[in-house]
């Protein structure tokens, strides 16, 4: 549905997104993860238009699109980190405002529908700066839905929010119909609501595709005795295997390994290993799956 | 069209849901009526000349404070970022803002009324003087807002778009004062009356619309329009 080909975006000379590429693909809820700092809100703030890419182009279902142009606006739904809001007006009247310039028919209908959803209605005339951070945030989505846009970005929709208000945001954004690019810090929940992901690291795409497959990586942890880490290390990547982590405890190198390759594979390379290094003791070999909060430090680790 | 009334209304709400709204509307509101009936008595004429030669005072600071606070209302909210992604031209942002504050201006001018129906009851005073003030102080002050809320785009200091704004005015101001025409030689005084809006307001606001009048605030409105659509167009490089 939309594509970043090579999105560039400086800040005077500091460079904050290189060379950006990912996809959104329609009718999916794509996650955006990277740490503070990795260019997650820059990014969404491009696709939406608030600032223009340096370089690069944005394609929306296959045509190259200018995101500064107010009509490609209308296909997006946006929700800015911190959700600003104006404080003096009621949520009727910020929803008003906000679907009369999107134009939509019928409003009242439809805010009235939003706000039941989002149980809101009893607070659609209390003035916004009264509300509580949950409220806010429910208006703020409301917003972002009015008028049924066929692409969300939501950058960190569930911030801020207490367990009951992220359940109750996560559950109704997983109920929309509709394509959607979120941030979030909550990896359990990114994995819960999202089918694909993008994580972003210094400006970069580090990794991107469907969850399943990116949650499909083989993991071994072993415990070693006989060896150096520094050796080990030196040994593994001649076999395109990743440390993920690795601890000395006393004698022994607590280590967790993936690689690109099925299980069994990645044990019977660590099996020849040791029959390999007769000084090798071998006393853990555990194997599982990787979980998206290891793959995430794997692969933003600084 | 429909988003520039949306844009309008909400720039509207912000302001008239300001208390300092109304202690201003207030205070200024005082303030004209008791400097005009000072000046009413002492003169002893039935005109708003009083009243037309303390404006431009008021103007000079009261443009750049509102233009100031409607700007910086967006920048303290963070909700640029909202107005940047929704489908909006900055030409119909920067026409509302402009058309919200003129109205909040609009009303202080509006509170001066009663005196220009007093001076109708206690006297018989050209009437269409009195029209061609008010049409010189709306003039004026959509002019004064043009220029300040384009500076108020300059920068996300605030106070120093503020200062910058009313330097500007009141250094225009001054180009057409008369203590400063007098130390100026001749050619370079004619210059430095066109280029002051006072003279264009004291011309309008006594009775005498000229071309060179109109020609002087269409361009100034223009020149400064486009700043201020500019500086909004800046802020998404």
């Amino acid at each position: 549905m939309l594509r970043l080909v090579n999105i560039d975006k400086k800040f005077g000379r500091r460079l904050i997104l290189k060379k950006v590429n990912f996809e959104i693909k329609s009718g999916s809820i794509t996650g955006l993860l990277g740490v503070n700092g990795a260019g997650k809100t820059t990014t969404m703030r491009v696709i939406s238009g608030v600032f223009a890419a340096d370089k690069g182009q944005i394609l929306y279902r296959g045509q190259i699109v200018n995101p500064l142009d107010y009509r490609f606006h209308r296909q997006i739904g946006y929700l800015p980190e911190n959700n600003p809001l104006y404080p003096f007006l009621t949520p009727r009247e910020y929803l008003g405002f906000i679907g009369q310039i999107r134009q939509i028919p019928h409003l009242n209908k439809q805010i009235s529908k939003l706000a039941q959803a989002l149980f809101f209605v009893d607070h659609l005339q209390r003035p916004i700066h009264q509300l509580s951070k949950g409220y806010r945030q429910r208006v703020g989505l409301a917003a972002t839905l009015l008028g049924n846009p066929p692409l969300l970005i939501l950058d960190e929709p569930m911030a801020g929010l207490d367990p009951n208000q992220q359940r109750l945001v996560r559950n109704f954004i997983s109920r929309l119909k509709t394509t959607i690019l979120l941030s979030s810090h909550i990896l359990a929940e990114v994995q819960e609501i999202c089918n694909r992901v993008v994580i972003i690291n210094r400006g970069r795409i580090a990794s991107q595709g469907p969850m399943e497959q990116l949650l499909e990586k083989p993991m071994l942890k072993i415990t070693l005795e006989g060896t150096k880490i520094a050796f080990l290390k030196k040994i593994l990547k001649g076999k395109n295997i990743k440390i993920v982590h690795s601890q000395k405890q006393g004698k022994a190198i607590k280590l967790e390994l993936t690689m690109d390759k099925d299980m069994n594979m990645l044990r019977k390379i660590i099996w020849d290993l040791v029959r390999k290094h007769p000084k090798w003791q071998l006393y853990q070999l555990e194997s599982g799956r990787q979980k998206l909060d290891e793959i995430f430090q794997q692969l933003t680790r600084i | 069209m429909k988003n520039f009334w949306a844009l309008y209304q909400k720039d509207l709400r912000f302001l008239f849901r300001q208390p300092l709204t109304f202690v201003f509307l207030a205070l200024l509101g005082l303030l004209n009526n008791w400097v005009f009936l000072n000046l009413l008595f002492l003169n002893r004429q039935a005109n708003l000349q009083a009243l037309w030669q303390n404006m431009p005072f008021f103007l000079i600071l009261l443009a750049p404070l509102i233009s100031t606070v409607i700007h910086d209302e967006e920048e303290k909210t963070g909700s640029w970022e909202i107005l940047a992604s929704l489908p909006l031209t900055e030409s119909a942002i920067v026409l509302a803002k402009l058309t919200a504050s003129l109205s909040l201006l609009a009303l202080a001018i509006v509170e001066t009324a009663p005196l220009a129906i007093t001076v109708a009851v206690i006297g018989h005073p050209d009437l269409g003087l009195i029209f061609s003030g008010y049409l010189a102080c709306m003039l004026l002050s959509i002019a004064y807002l043009t220029a300040s809320f384009s500076i108020a785009n300059l920068s996300r200091q605030s106070l120093a778009n503020f200062f910058l704004g009313f330097l500007l005015l009141l250094g225009d101001d001054l180009l057409g004062q008369e203590f400063v025409l007098a130390r100026l030689p001749g050619k370079i005084a004619l210059i430095s009356r066109y280029l002051s809006l006072r003279s264009h307001y004291q011309n309008i606001a006594g009775g005498l619309l000229t071309l060179g009048d109109i020609t002087f605030i269409a361009s100034w409105l223009l020149i400064f329009a486009i700043l201020a659509f500019l500086m909004i167009k800046r802020r998404r490089k």
